[in-house]
């Protein structure tokens, strides 16, 4: 067990952290935009399968890894105007929606999937890789840590101060805030509920799209069904262990990022614990994390609460 | 006279029962030029595993056993109770003869096959078991291809430290990594071992992490089994697959792999059902496991393709001595199913 505490071990561990947080950041964060507009949306998981796909063909079609990033938005975005068109428009219950989604989509995909291969071998792609940013990559430890990641990583990092200051300095990340705790005010102000939580389910979609999009392109070599691996849900969890504020949904996200990436070394390491339990631990600390914060919670008053003039 | 006359009689009876009896013998074996047969796949046509079943399949079709002419089709990848809503409504459609459950389904097998004794069941790989009759259990090991891809392995790593992602401590995934090992240990016995399951069939985010784990902590080889060679391309690092050749994915990473070859097991139902619709003879499906050794066709070692040149010719005639030693049963590998640890 002391071996974990090596250098290189907590390097390796360190660094898988910010590996493992990036796609579950991306979709966290978006997902924050979201549900801040007031839009419970539990499509997250359904959302991040179809920017895989889409990504995923692109980047076999296309072999240009920025036009299957770009794609992996787009789908996201895509999905968000489906998932508005449903809660904001008809008005559909947003659990309802959300899982409905993700049981079409896991299946619409796959069968895509079907039909792009016609009985073939997958086509293959070069997926994303290490970007050292000079000088800094170079510091002992830190370098190898933050410094020599994926692009992607350094964007999902940058994404929360960048949506912190959308959500609370801005005039439209105010009102959609308010839309998620009292869009009636917007309504009477003259301003349309409608539109601006469209804009947030597209700009939330678009990011949890880039999330399925990455681990497409930075994890695997290949399109599979079930690819996210339930991420999609730890990214909801993450929002409510999180209280729905920037800051804590990315504090989450590191604590579960960090748990897996010490339950994958544990392994590795010739420990006397069963490897199993630390699998359960990111599991195990979101229960734990909503049962001491269930009284301190921030969740938006009308969130997934279908708004009627 | 008399007697005379029920004489002929009974000779004119018997032919006209014997010729009956022949025709419908004729017919008997004229519906036995067909066979149907359907394989509930557990993990998609994609997956080595599956992949690997329905290639086979295709040159047992293509050998014609007993001159049947072999159809067979197969399920998109499905589990828990929608395994059993397929097989019942295979058994019940009347239009398959073998039904083939890609995976751990013994215990759904068990609950129908006595309605339909006509129809061979077939459960495939660990946690099944089989109360014969006309349940099949057919089993896999590669573990002696796992065993030569170790002798390989260990002559060629620098820093003696080999790696393995599996999926799943199971019996029939740990035996190969216990070989693999094995062989690696007869040329460096003092090899350390890194051992990492997913514990998924399928979780490319989890099998990259541990990929790029085991590489950080040394590992300069890894054995794969858990379908993902991205992180070995980021690495650059030779590695091994498993169950298929999935060169493909990976030309200039994936070295070679422990092959699943399925036809002498897929034959051994056929034949088993065969013999039941055209001698009825009863079934007597397998109780015990039963698996094809390498020697018999079970398993082979994916060609080295274009990375055939990265072996040192010395360690490539080591390797191909010991493929040899197996396939003539010189070299007898070890089995052990004991879960495999990292070091």
């Amino acid at each position: 067990m002391s071996e974990l505490f090596q250098e290189a071990v907590i390097i390796s561990i360190l660094a898988g952290t910010l590996r493992i947080m990036t796609p579950i950041l991306f979709a966290a964060i978006g997902e924050l935009v979201t549900q801040r507009a007031g839009i419970w949306n539990m499509g997250v998981e359904g959302t991040m399968i179809m920017g895989a796909f889409v990504s995923y063909v692109v980047a076999t079609q296309s072999d240009s890894l920025p036009l299957a990033i770009l794609s992996g938005i787009l789908s996201g975005m895509v999905m968000g105007l489906i998932i508005g068109f449903m809660t904001s428009t008809l008005r559909v219950d947003h659990f309802i929606t959300g899982l409905g989604l993700n049981l079409l989509v896991g299946g619409l995909t796959f069968f895509w999937f079907r039909i792009y291969v016609k009985g073939g071998h997958p086509p293959t792609f070069t997926g994303l890789e290490n970007f050292s940013i000079p000088i800094l990559a170079s510091i002992p430890i830190l370098g190898e840590v933050f410094f020599n990641q994926k692009p992607l990583t350094y964007i999902a990092i940058l994404s929360v101060p960048v949506v912190s200051y959308f959500l609370y300095r801005t005039r439209w990340g105010l009102e959609i805030r308010c839309l998620g705790e009292n869009p009636k005010a917007i309504d009477i102000k003259g301003l349309s509920v409608a539109l601006r939580q469209y804009i947030a389910i597209i700009i939330g979609s678009g990011m949890t799209g880039l999330g399925g999009a990455f681990l497409m392109l930075g994890f695997s070599d290949r399109f599979q069904p079930d690819l996210t691996a339930g991420k999609g849900w730890l990214a909801i969890v993450a929002i409510i262990a999180g209280k729905w504020l920037p800051k804590g949904v990315f504090a989450a996200v590191l604590v579960f990022a960090f748990l897996e990436s010490v339950a994958v070394h544990v392994q590795i390491i010739d420990a006397d614990i069963p490897y199993q339990i630390f699998f359960a631990l990111p599991y195990l600390a979101s229960i734990i994390l909503l049962i001491l914060l269930r009284r301190k919670t921030n969740q938006p008053a009308r969130l997934g609460v279908p708004y009627f003039r | 006279m008399i007697k005379i006359k029920e004489f002929f009689k009974l000779i004119v009876l018997g032919s006209v029962v014997t010729f009956v009896l022949g025709l419908m013998h004729i017919l008997h074996a004229a519906n036995t030029k067909d066979v149907n047969i359907a394989i509930i796949l557990c993990c998609g046509v994609e997956s080595p595993w599956d992949a690997t079943m329905v290639e086979s399949m295709e040159r047992v079709k293509q050998a014609k056993p007993h001159g049947l002419n072999i159809t067979y089709e197969y399920t998109e990848p499905i589990y828990g109770d929608a395994v059993m809503d397929a097989m019942t409504l295979f058994a019940e459609s009347g239009d398959y003869d073998i039904i083939i459950c890609h995976m751990t389904c013994s215990d759904m097998v068990q609950r129908i096959n006595k309605d339909y004794p006509d129809v061979a069941f077939v459960s495939v790989g660990s946690g099944n078991s089989s109360k014969g009759g006309n349940e099949y259990w057919i089993y896999k090991r590669v573990h002696e291809a796992a065993y030569a891809l170790g002798v390989l392995a260990g002559h060629m790593t620098e820093s003696g430290v080999l790696g393995v992602v599996g999926t799943f401590p199971a019996d029939d995934v740990n035996d190969e990594i216990n070989a693999y090992f094995a062989g690696a240990r007869t040329v460096k016995p003092d090899l350390i071992q890194k051992v990492s399951f997913i514990e998924s069939w399928y979780d490319p985010g989890k099998a990259a992490e541990m990929t790029s784990a085991q590489i950080s902590m040394g590992a300069d080889m890894i054995f794969t089994l858990a379908s993902n060679f991205a992180a070995c391309e980021e690495n650059n690092l030779l590695c091994f697959g498993n169950f298929a050749d999935e060169s493909h994915y990976s030309p200039s990473t994936h070295l070679s792999a422990p092959i699943a070859i399925w036809d002498r097991d897929i034959t051994r139902i056929i034949d088993g059902w065969f013999d039941y619709k055209e001698n009825g003879v009863p079934q007597n499906g397998n109780t015990e496991m039963m698996w094809t050794s390498m020697k018999d066709g079970g398993a082979v070692v994916a060609p080295f393709h274009g990375l055939a040149d990265r072996i040192p010719a010395n360690i490539r005639k080591i390797f191909d001595n010991t493929v040899n030693d197996i396939m003539s049963g010189d070299l007898v590998v070890e089995l052990d199913v004991s879960e495999p640890k990292s070091d």
